[in-house]
């Protein structure tokens, strides 16, 4: 068998509103919706599918302009690689301005034999006279 | 009372005003609004037992439902969802002003030209308060369905998502308890 209702608890039951209560709650309920219902009927699909896209069109850009960036940097790293290998020869000629470099190391071709004795006597004999090493 | 508003809404006018207000239809909404929250009123109060607090979760409501028509699958009705919503949220703010110390419960209906009768329906409406909102929530959920706003076992089990038969166990389990603490506060009075 069921229990009985328990009369008291009609105690607890909410008091009647008057007329202009219900319609204050009605009139703001109706105002804070009105945003909303706006925003229901004024998006279409394809705003909506705007809205959506234009995030993804920033991170595209973004992401474009980074590997553009990137590309652009790439090229003009190279030519400093290139001058990085033409510094070997600078040094070279900057030795060589400053002393004379040894045959071997400036010619292209082989050595020949009579300039290679005829340059290590050059050597020695300043070698001798102690004033080019110094 | 039985829930006017689930007796006069039939299905597919509710589905319809749904629709309606998926598209913005202010109109759809307002009907929606007028059918429903007078009882959702008597739901929250049930709850939180202050009158502004009910107001405010009541327009909370239906801004969250508002919100939310996209999940209310096409062709439900718009009323046990949406009380459903109410329900919890109601749970929700008991449960906020709990955590503030607040949930002492102010006395709206102690009006009463008698001073000391005033006093005593505060008692009593405060230990019902206390005893109601002691119950585990699903207990108290039913009884202020059924037993303060009326609704049919039928209706409470689609609100809450439960067999009928649940519901009317609860209910019974329910008044038990009740019953039970109210008889410990008729023994404490003088």
């Amino acid at each position: 068998m069921s229990e009985p209702k328990i009369r008291e608890l009609e105690e607890l039951r909410a008091p009647r509103r008057s007329g202009a209560q219900r319609r204050g709650t009605r009139d703001r309920i109706l105002t804070r919706a009105e945003p909303l219902l706006a925003q229901m009927r004024g998006a279409p699909v394809w705003k909506v599918l705007a809205a959506w896209a234009r995030p993804g069109l920033a991170a595209a850009s973004i992401v474009l302009a980074l590997l553009i960036g990137a590309l652009w940097r790439g090229e003009t790293r190279a030519p400093e690689t290139v001058a990085g290998l033409y510094r070997m020869d600078d040094m070279l000629l900057a030795a060589h301005e400053q002393g004379p470099v040894p045959a071997i190391l400036v010619e292209i071709d082989e050595p020949d034999a009579e300039a290679t004795v005829a340059a290590a006597l050059a050597s020695s004999s300043q070698t001798t006279d102690g004033s080019e090493n110094r | 009372m039985s829930s006017q508003s689930e007796k006069t809404a039939s299905g597919s006018d509710e589905a319809a005003l749904v629709d309606r207000v998926r598209r913005g239809d202010t109109q759809a909404f307002e009907i929606l609004v007028d059918r429903y929250s007078d009882q959702a009123f008597g739901v929250a109060y049930g709850f939180l037992g202050h009158v502004q607090d009910a107001e405010d979760l009541v327009q909370d409501g239906f801004i969250r439902a508002l919100e939310q028509i996209d999940s209310l699958q096409p062709g439900s009705g718009f009323g046990a969802w949406f009380y459903r919503l109410l329900v919890n949220a109601a749970i929700n703010r008991r449960r906020y002003l709990a955590r503030r110390e607040m949930s002492d419960l102010p006395a709206d209906a102690a009006a009463a030209s008698d001073p000391a009768a005033a006093a005593e329906q505060s008692d009593l409406r405060r230990e019902l308060a206390r005893a109601l909102h002691s119950l585990p929530e699903e207990l108290e959920t039913v009884v202020v369905l059924h037993d303060l706003e009326g609704f049919t076992h039928p209706e409470v089990a689609r609100i809450l998502g439960m067999p009928e038969g649940t519901s009317r166990s609860h209910l019974h389990r329910a008044r038990r308890v009740l019953r039970e603490k109210l008889k410990e506060y008729e023994h404490h009075l003088p």
